[in-house]
């Protein structure tokens, strides 16, 4: 790899590992399985970067793949046990403490696990940025339907972002 | 009344200030570089022996996890023996062994599928690459494999007149090209 182009696998790196996550979480993946099958999936695109034509989409499969490969028992034990904990209640912290941040981390994981398959696929892409259209197009169902799984998961969500906005308000006033 | 338009509206703006939070809440800034450390360092250190100071490959058994590469000079032909998986993972050893075989002066070349268990598109794209940096039609590739769902992917993809079922024949198709 001649130094440009690491410059170049870098900033794609720094850009869309985070998102990459987050694909994958969204998708059902435990978050240690999804950082491992990221990371994977990384190896694999920087070897190969000279011949990829879309890097983006390239790792998402890639990197669902590996996840499918490497992590389908141990993710959907995990999955389990955040679903267990998602009942618990908030537990009142600053939001300095890292383990505030794991604990409002595994919540959300387990708010994007519980919902159905559809809405979880239908977020995933919209997370990434894509319009209602390509969503459509790329899970084969009609605009209308990836507009009804979006509504759904927002209303899910809606709890916990407003908790979120609250708590970070509470912080600005401090 | 509410329309589906109001219902709707910031749906993606939504998803995506959502994704943005989302993404910033499972990846710390600093998990970010520490990943993109490891990836590097995996990078740096492939499995494959290839790649040795003098760029000479060696003649014998290369190891990799699934893929057992071998390789000797008969006639002045490269005759490289795949054993093993050629897939997405392990082509890469091959294609640099190819690579190394013509940076040293190999023209022709046989490819034995040996115990080839599994040949996939990664696998058959090196074979292709390699097939055109070596001159495309004129002969200088030859395959032998006796394994039935090999042989049809390679006559999918044109290879038919290059696949031989045995070493002997051919080193003499190579010859007579």
């Amino acid at each position: 790899m001649r130094a440009a182009e690491e410059g170049e696998f870098d900033a794609f790196f720094r850009q869309q590992y985070p998102a990459l996550v987050l694909h994958l979480v969204a998708q059902g993946e435990s978050l240690q399985t999804a950082r491992d099958a990221a990371q994977e999936a990384m190896v694999k695109a920087c070897q190969w970067w000279q011949d990829l034509q879309e890097p983006i989409p390239w790792v998402r499969l890639t990197a669902r793949r590996c996840a499918w490969r490497n992590g389908r028992r141990e993710g959907q034990r995990r999955v389990k046990e955040q679903h267990a904990l998602a009942q618990r209640p908030v537990a009142e912290a600053s939001p300095e403490d890292g383990l505030v941040m794991r604990e409002e981390q595994q919540r959300v994981i387990a708010l994007l696990h519980g919902l159905p398959s559809a809405q979880q696929a239908t977020v995933a892409y919209a997370f990434d940025g894509y319009a209602t259209k390509e969503i459509a197009d790329r899970l084969n169902v009609s605009e209308a339907t990836v507009r009804s799984n979006l509504r759904h998961a927002r209303r899910q969500l809606q709890g916990w972002l407003a908790a979120r906005k609250q708590q970070e308000a509470d912080a600005d006033d401090r | 009344m509410t329309g589906e338009g109001d219902r709707d509206a910031g749906l993606d703006a939504w998803a995506l200030a959502t994704g943005q939070i989302l993404k910033e809440l499972l990846t710390q800034q600093s998990e970010v570089e520490a990943a993109l450390h490891a990836v590097h360092a995996e990078v740096a250190s492939p499995p494959s022996t290839l790649g040795a100071a003098d760029g000479v490959p060696a003649v014998g058994p290369l190891p990799s996890d699934y893929l057992t590469l071998t390789w000797e000079n008969v006639d002045g032909h490269a005759v490289v023996s795949i054993s093993g998986e050629l897939d997405y993972n392990t082509s890469p050893t091959l294609e640099s062994l190819l690579e190394d075989l013509r940076r040293h002066g190999y023209s022709h070349y046989v490819v034995v599928f040996a115990k080839a268990s599994f040949l996939d598109s990664a696998g058959l794209n090196v074979l292709l690459r390699h097939w055109h940096t070596v001159g495309g039609q004129s002969g200088k590739m030859q395959i032998v494999t006796t394994q039935i769902s090999i042989r049809k992917v390679l006559d999918l993809f044109g290879f038919s007149d290059a696949v031989h079922l045995s070493l002997d024949a051919a080193l003499e198709a190579a010859d007579e090209s």
